[in-house]
């Protein structure tokens, strides 16, 4: 057989390969990178969204400070503050959730929206939320002096693949500013309306474990011996829920408490544990 | 004009002796205008379907071959954590594609309306894992259309797939796959149902 042959035969191979080989695989979906991994970054509410028809049921707790020493278990002897959440996917953009919380027993509702998305590896999303409580106490007070609502923009960036960051200005609004005696004399004040500026970020060190950071940082008019509130925590996902463990200066969980009422100094070591769980049905 | 070398020549041969077989052959290829793939996981007490509408698929009635695949990320179970949890176990960003390449048994009629029995036998690839399996269906001729059924079980363990938990509860091994598709030797017409 001359090589003129061996080389027509094997072009046709080639060609008549190439027409009736297997295709081509190609992607057809694009996995959309989480920012975080819940509702929560630890107190800050976060972008990430419950998708439609999802239910999350969120348990979180805040135990008492760390420095109580061991008689104390660390805090975990002390009053904690707890609350129990539920949130319903309406639509992709849109949840609605209610919650309860032990600290001054407050109810709450509320609303959170993805507004916008940026960009695809690296995106950029803005969200709203809206919160608004209500205080359940046993105390006389009228109905319209024990409602609290806040509201936030959501701005958050993927700036890779692990590292994530969120901006949250807020506004958290008391219908009634208390005034709280002092022991010793004297009267703290509370602030009827608040300005907030909440700052996060999460670190993936793996896919199903992230480090997560926050502090919120009141802006002008503050309660009267309040501090702002830092967190640092750890997400571990697995199996349908997502952990955080994580110390806080704040015990309370509701954000415009947070904002309010938190009166402990991270930096000073005045901190304690506390855990949330989610769990998505 | 200058006469083409004999090495020329071959090269012209061969693309136009492969372009007019393919121009016959071609008529006889149909690739999916629509296509859905199922697969069923069962955990005690519980049952869930994971769904992706992305199957993308040919049969060439000429020579047999029958040629499937589906990006798994585009597998939708419901619930967004289940989605991830489920890309993991797969591995899907190393293993992006569950596939099937292979032919079908018997011909098919392609003159008959009547939904026809058909059995493919090939490789199945998921998770960097090859098998070799057999997989029955119905094929059924609708005006130009075909309408695809076929459904097979497939062991997670036989592709070196751990299954996973749902808190205590594990994943049964043991998972059903189901594919529905529509194909046309044009898949830009609309579907007609």
């Amino acid at each position: 057989m001359s090589s003129k042959i061996v080389v027509l035969m094997g072009l046709f191979l080639f060609v008549t390969s190439m027409a009736f080989g297997q295709m081509k695989r190609e992607r057809t979906a694009q996995i959309a990178p989480e920012l975080f991994l819940s509702g929560a970054v630890i107190t800050l509410p976060s972008v990430t969204q419950l998708p439609a028809s999802n239910m999350n049921f969120t348990i979180q707790h805040a135990f008492g400070p760390i420095s109580d020493g061991v008689k104390e278990l660390f805090g975990l002897d002390a009053s904690a503050n707890i609350r129990f959440g539920l949130d319903y996917g309406l639509t992709d953009h849109v949840s609605i959730g209610i919650g309860r919380s032990r600290f001054d027993k407050v109810y709450d509702v509320r609303v959170k929206a993805k507004v916008a998305t940026f960009g695809g590896s690296s995106p950029t999303i803005v969200s709203l939320f809206g919160n608004v409580g209500i205080d359940s106490q046993d105390n006389g007070a009228d109905f319209s002096d024990r409602g609290s609502s806040y509201l936030s923009v959501l701005l958050a960036h993927a700036i890779n693949e692990k590292v994530s960051l969120q901006v949250s200005p807020a506004w958290s609004h008391f219908n009634l500013a208390k005034e709280n005696s002092v022991f010793g004399g004297g009267v703290e004040k509370e602030a009827a309306d608040l300005v907030t500026i909440g700052i996060a970020s999460r670190y993936m060190i793996t896919e199903q474990v992230s480090v997560l950071a926050e502090y919120i940082p009141v802006i002008g008019t503050r309660s009267d011996g309040s501090e702002n509130a830092f967190s640092v925590g750890v997400d571990l996902e697995a199996g349908g829920h997502v952990f955080q463990m994580f110390l806080t200066s704040t015990q309370w969980i509701v954000p415009q408490y947070v904002a309010s009422k938190s009166r402990n100094n991270f930096f000073e070591g005045d901190l304690g544990f506390g855990f949330n769980i989610h769990r998505v049905f | 004009m200058k006469a083409l070398s004999t090495t020329r020549k071959a090269i012209f041969l061969s693309v136009m002796g492969a372009w007019m077989l393919s121009i016959p052959l071609a008529a006889q290829v149909v690739a999916t205008k629509q296509g859905e793939v199922t697969f069923t996981s069962h955990v005690p007490l519980h049952t869930f379907s994971g769904v992706s509408q992305e199957l993308v698929g040919t049969i060439n009635f000429a020579d047999g071959t029958v040629d499937f695949y589906v990006d798994l990320a585009s597998l939708n179970t419901g619930i967004g954590k289940r989605d991830k949890d489920m890309r993991t176990t797969l591995e899907v960003k190393k293993y992006p594609f569950a596939e099937f390449f292979g032919s079908l048994v018997k011909p098919v009629d392609q003159n008959s309306l009547a939904s026809q029995p058909v059995e493919v036998k090939g490789s199945f690839g998921l998770h960097g894992v090859k098998e070799e399996i057999t997989v029955r269906g119905t094929l059924q001729r609708t005006g130009s259309s075909w309408q695809l059924d076929a459904s097979w079980s497939l062991n997670l363990s036989d592709y070196n797939i751990t299954p996973p938990k749902l808190l205590v509860m594990k994943v049964d091994e043991r998972q059903e796959i189901s594919i529905h598709a529509i194909l046309s030797s044009d898949p830009k017409q609309p579907v007609v149902r």
